[in-house]
Order: C-alpha cells, then sequence, then structure tokens
C-alpha cells in the first residue's frame, strides 16, 4: 500500500515540476528541472 | 506560445531521450541470466514452490535438483544471496553445470535473491554485468546489488525491524535477504522471499546447508566459515583440513543475539546445520580505486596493494589479487571439505557429491572452463 | 636502526634457545579445561586438536573459576571474536574479567596453563592482543601458529618472561608438541 502512495507522491512531483517547468523562463533552470525529473519518471513508470 | 515555452518542450524532449537511454540499459538487468544444467540435473523448480505467494514476482527463482536415487543426506546451497558478491553466484552455477550425485541429495538455488540481480547500488560505480569465456564461448552474467531492488520493495523504513524478534537494523537492511530470516508469509517482500526459502529447507528436510558470500578485503570474517553451533565440530574438522592444503580460514560462531541471518535463524527453525562462506572480494571495499569489470574479474587493486603491506592495516588481499576463479575456487573447496566433515560425523546420513571441480583447477584453468 | 637490529636477533636466539629447552621441560598433566580468552571459535578447533592428540580435555568457552577445580592443566585459547562475544551475549570487559579470574583461580590452585594462539593474523591487532598478553603472561608454555607470531609479539613475550613457545607453521602442526607437552613419557 505505502508502495503505491510513495509513487502517487512521486507522480505528484513530477506534475508539478513540469508545469514549473513550463513557467520558468530562464533556461537554466528549466535544464535543472529536467534533470530531477529523470530518475522521478523512472520510479514512477518502475524501472529503476 | 513564448520562447521559454519552445526551450521547456526541447528540455523535456531531451530529457525524454535521456530517459529512454537509461531505461535501456537498467531494463538490460532483467533479462535472466542462462544456465546449462548438467544432465545430472533430475528436477528443476521454482522457489515459488515452496511459497506461492512470490509466483510471478522477481522474489521468484529457479531451483534445481540432484537425486541420486540413493537415500542420504540432503544438501543445500545458495549462491546471489548477495547479488554483487559474485563468487557465490558463479560457484553455485559451477555446481549446477558439473556435478553429479552418488549418494542423497544436492538442491542448488544460484541466484536466491533474484530481485537484487536486477539492479546496481546506486553511487557504488558497481558493473552490471561481467563476461566470462566458457568452454562454448563468451557467457554474460548479471552482477547486481547487495539488497534487493527498491522497484520491488519502496520505501525503506527508516529502522528496520525484523521480524519476529523485533531487532532494529538500519532501513536499507529492510531488502537485505541475509536479515530476513525465518521470513514471515504475510510480510514484506523480502520477508516473503525469506520464508520461501526457509520452507524449501523445511519441506525438502535439508540436513545440511551452504550460504555463500563476499566480502570487502578488510571486514573482520574474511575466508571464515561461520557457523550456527551445531556445526562447530564440523566446520572445525573441515577448518583443519582445508589448512592442510593451505586454504587458511577461520572459524566463527554466529551470534545468538543477532537476528535474520541464515547461519543463526536456519539452525534456529529447523534440523538443518548452516555453514555460511566469505571471500575476499576488493570490489566491494572502501579503499579501492577504479571500480570496474576488471577489479571483478581479477580481483586486482593498487591500493590494495599498497595497503596490503603495511602493518598497521588488516586486510586479507592475496599479492596478485583476488580474482574470481579464486574466489570461487575456493568456495567449491570448502563446500568439498565442509561435506567431508560432515559425513565423517553423520556416517549413517552421507551425501556424495562427485565432479566438485578441484581448487587448483579453478585457478589454474579459470572458472570459466568449468561452465558449458 | 641497529639497536633494533640487535633485539631482534637477541629475541629470536632467546626464543630458539626456549624453544630447545624448555619444551621438553614442562610438562602439563590432564585432565585438561579449554577455554577462551576472547571468546573466538578457535576453542573448537583446539579441541578437536586435542582429541587428535588423544588428550584428556574438555572446552568450556566461558568458563569460570568453579570449573578449573576438576581440571590439572588450564588450556587458554586467546582471540578476540566480536561474533563470539554476541554469540556469548557478553561484552568485551566482561570476558576480560571472566579471563583474569579464571587464570586467578589456576595461578591459586598451582595449576599449569597452556597457551594455544592458532588463529594466525585475524586474532592478533588491537582488539586480540590484551586477551593475548594476558594469556600469554601467565603461561607456562605456548603453542602458536607462526601467522599469528610475524612480529614476535608472544616470542618476545616468552623470552622475557622464560616460557617455553613452540611456534608451528600449520593449525594441525600443534598436535604433536601438544600431545608431547601433555603425554607423561
Amino acid at each position: 500500500m505505502i508502495f503505491y502512495l510513495y509513487i502517487l507522491i512521486a507522480a505528484i512531483t513530477a506534475a508539478i515540476i513540469v508545469a514549473e517547468l513550463f513557467r520558468e523562463k530562464s533556461w537554466r533552470h528549466q535544464l535543472a528541472m529536467v534533470i530531477i525529473l529523470i530518475p522521478l519518471v523512472l520510479r514512477i513508470f518502475h524501472i529503476k | 506560445m513564448q520562447r521559454h515555452h519552445y526551450t521547456a518542450l526541447a528540455f523535456l524532449f531531451l530529457g525524454v531521450i535521456v530517459s529512454a537511454i537509461a531505461s535501456r540499459d537498467f531494463l538490460s538487468m532483467r533479462a535472466p541470466d542462462v544456465l546449462y544444467p548438467s544432465r545430472f540435473v533430475t528436477k528443476t523448480g521454482m522457489l515459488s514452490g515452496y511459497c506461492p505467494d512470490i509466483h510471478g514476482t522477481y522474489g521468484d527463482t529457479p531451483v534445481y535438483y540432484f537425486e541420486s536415487g540413493q537415500p542420504g543426506a540432503t544438501i543445500l546451497l545458495l549462491g546471489g544471496t548477495h547479488p554483487n558478491e559474485s563468487a557465490g553466484f558463479i560457484a553455485a552455477a559451477v555446481l549446477v553445470e558439473n556435478v553429479r550425485l552418488a549418494k542423497g541429495r544436492l538442491i542448488v538455488v544460484p541466484q536466491a535473491c533474484a530481485s537484487g540481480f536486477t539492479a546496481t547500488d546506486p553511487l557504488e560505480a558497481s558493473p552490471m554485468s561481467f563476461t566470462l569465456t566458457t568452454r562454448s564461448g563468451e557467457r554474460v552474467f548479471r552482477s547486481g546489488a547487495r539488497g534487493g531492488n527498491p522497484i520491488h520493495q519502496w520505501p525503506d523504513p527508516l529502522v528496520y525491524r525484523h521480524y519476529p524478534s523485533g531487532q532494529q537494523l538500519s532501513g536499507m537492511e529492510s531488502r537485505n535477504l541475509n536479515r530476513s530470516y525465518p521470513g514471515n508469509p504475510n510480510g514484506t517482500f523480502m520477508e516473503k522471499n525469506g520464508h520461501a526459502l526457509l520452507q524449501l529447507i523445511k519441506t525438502e528436510k535439508v540436513d545440511i546447508a551452504f550460504d555463500l558470500h563476499e566480502a570487502a578485503p578488510e571486514v573482520m570474517i574474511i575466508n571464515a566459515i561461520i557457523t550456527h553451533e551445531k556445526g562447530s565440530d564440523i566446520a572445525a574438522t573441515a577448518v583443519l583440513n582445508l589448512e592442510l592444503e593451505d586454504l587458511k580460514y577461520s572459524l566463527e560462531l554466529s551470534p545468538k543475539n543477532f537476528h535474520g541471518l541464515s547461519h543463526r535463524e536456519w539452525g534456529d527453525s529447523a534440523s538443518v546445520i548452516p555453514f555460511l562462506m566469505e571471500t575476499s572480494n576488493p570490489i566491494q571495499g572502501r579503499l579501492r580505486g577504479a571500480t570496474n569489470v576488471n577489479l571483478l574479474l581479477n580481483g586486482k587493486d593498487k591500493f590494495y596493494s599498497i595497503a596490503s603491506q603495511l602493518t598497521n592495516v588488516r586486510i586479507t588481499y592475496e599479492p596478485d589479487g583476488e580474482p574470481l576463479s579464486l574466489r570461487v575456487g575456493r568456495h567449491l573447496q570448502g563446500f568439498r571439505r565442509l561435506i567431508e566433515s560432515y559425513n565423517e560425523q553423520h556416517p549413517d546420513n552421507t551425501a556424495i557429491v562427485e565432479n566438485i571441480p578441484e581448487y587448483h583447477s579453478v585457478i589454474e584453468r579459470g572458472v570459466g572452463n568449468f561452465l558449458k | 636502526m641497529k639497536f633494533f637490529r640487535y633485539l631482534t636477533l637477541v629475541i629470536a636466539l632467546g626464543t630458539s634457545v626456549t624453544m630447545l629447552f624448555s619444551q621438553s621441560k614442562e610438562k602439563f598433566e590432564q585432565p585438561i579445561l579449554i577455554t577462551s580468552a576472547g571468546q573466538s571459535a578457535d576453542v573448537t578447533l583446539a579441541a578437536s586438536l586435542c582429541k587428535k592428540a588423544g588428550l584428556n580435555a574438555r572446552a568450556i568457552n566461558r568458563a569460570t573459576a568453579a570449573d578449573v577445580k576438576d581440571a590439572k592443566t588450564l588450556m587458554i585459547v586467546p582471540g578476540f571474536s566480536s561474533k563470539g562475544l554476541g554469540a556469548a551475549g557478553i561484552s568485551r570487559e566482561q570476558e576480560m574479567d571472566r579471563v583474569k579470574e579464571v587464570i586467578a583461580a589456576a595461578v591459586k590452585q598451582k595449576m599449569k596453563i597452556f597457551v594455544l594462539h592458532i588463529g594466525g593474523k585475524p586474532r592478533r591487532g588491537v582488539q586480540s592482543d590484551d586477551f593475548n598478553k594476558v594469556c600469554a603472561e601467565a603461561s607456562q608454555a605456548m603453542i602458536v601458529v607462526k601467522a599469528g607470531n610475524e612480529d614476535n609479539f608472544f616470542s618476545a613475550i616468552a623470552a622475557s618472561k622464560k616460557i617455553g613457545i613452540t611456534v608451528v607453521e600449520k593449525i594441525a602442526e600443534a598436535i604433536k608438541p601438544l600431545e608431547a607437552a601433555c603425554t607423561k613419557n
């Protein structure tokens, strides 16, 4: 149960980061956001 | 659409490409290792046969049975309890592909923690696989993590409470198979895995069991045989006989109050006499330099060479390194001598395992020559 | 530098001389009580060696002063093992107190003490050497596996306290000197 709760938390965090990515104007910050996004995506899809 | 939206899309696209490349690598670790069992393997099953709950999960793993047809002792050998300790897995694979039983039974589980073979430990730079030149050509084997893959059991608790003792350990130990025994059929993924292995021991009425490990050269229990108190006489005789062949082992007794380990819980929960063996593996050590397949296979590290020459540092490291062939050879020779010692002390219930590769042959010819 | 060379030479000479003369001098009567100092499982190996040597010996890992009464020789197998202490459920300090108490009881009973250090390097170092020293200094004879005496730790104690010492290459080689020391001619 807690496993899926954590996946949900990861998914919500990823969604927030994607939303922020499109609001962010600095490309440096955008790049940092995408780097943060990768491990979250890999975990949400049960890859790593 | 504004300019920063385009850059966001471009970076997102880049992120997708990087994720895809990384995913391909990570997913490649899920392809199972292929073993070619000896024609003397009489049956192949799955661990889920002893705990249906793990069927279809990454806790399930192949079990190989050698049955002589002659009544005698039943032996169990586990490799891959810690998938980053490759000598244990390869020694088990060598047995599966070579031995035959003249008396009694042998059960081999080469990858006891199957989940751990699907990932490596973060921040360790550990190789995901290694290649051995075998009799049929090159074969690739996986080298995984110490514990199970977090994908299969997440998150780690801050503190792991062992079932049923309540002993507290670091949270990451909750994914360590060798802290999970006796296991719990209603517990976590790893507790179910531990439960399944103990059910195997009970169902098959195993008399003598082996759990093959490796550790960093600086660990105190290197080249040791660790046993439950009921195996101390057998281990003592084996240690003396191994020493006559210039194979030094220290004998260690399993602490009664350290729970979750195979050498404690198997012995406490069943009639089996358990033994755990350790070899020295520099790729697991803190002093190591470049961490790569070469170090995994040749076990040669310049920093351990320097450390081994210092008088005030106590490590177990051979001047020519600790190659995989030597580590596998030690496991096989230890296995052989412990069985002989068991037979000596239990003449009415013996087991005879033939064609176990000799220690010196494994070193001279290379472990690959003992794999199909 | 020269001083150390001379010192090593003197220790080595002293050791050889004591090995030659004191080995045959000391005789250890049976029954033998084998106990650990540091709770290493080497006690089991020692019991196995005594069995092979045909000696009347009984191993009690955590022997107390009361156990000493039934024996004529106390054989101590020193060497620290964290797993062993864990198995016994005691601390290092408690173990040291017990060892000192057993030695005192043996001395009080005018019993001979024999040290058998067979664990090699793993039973040396900071954790083990306190036990090694206490036992070696209280003994009348020692059998030590060479790997545990590469720095002449035991040889130096033997030379300074005039204790007989036999250094063997392998554990199994301890059987003969053990037999010689504990069997009446």
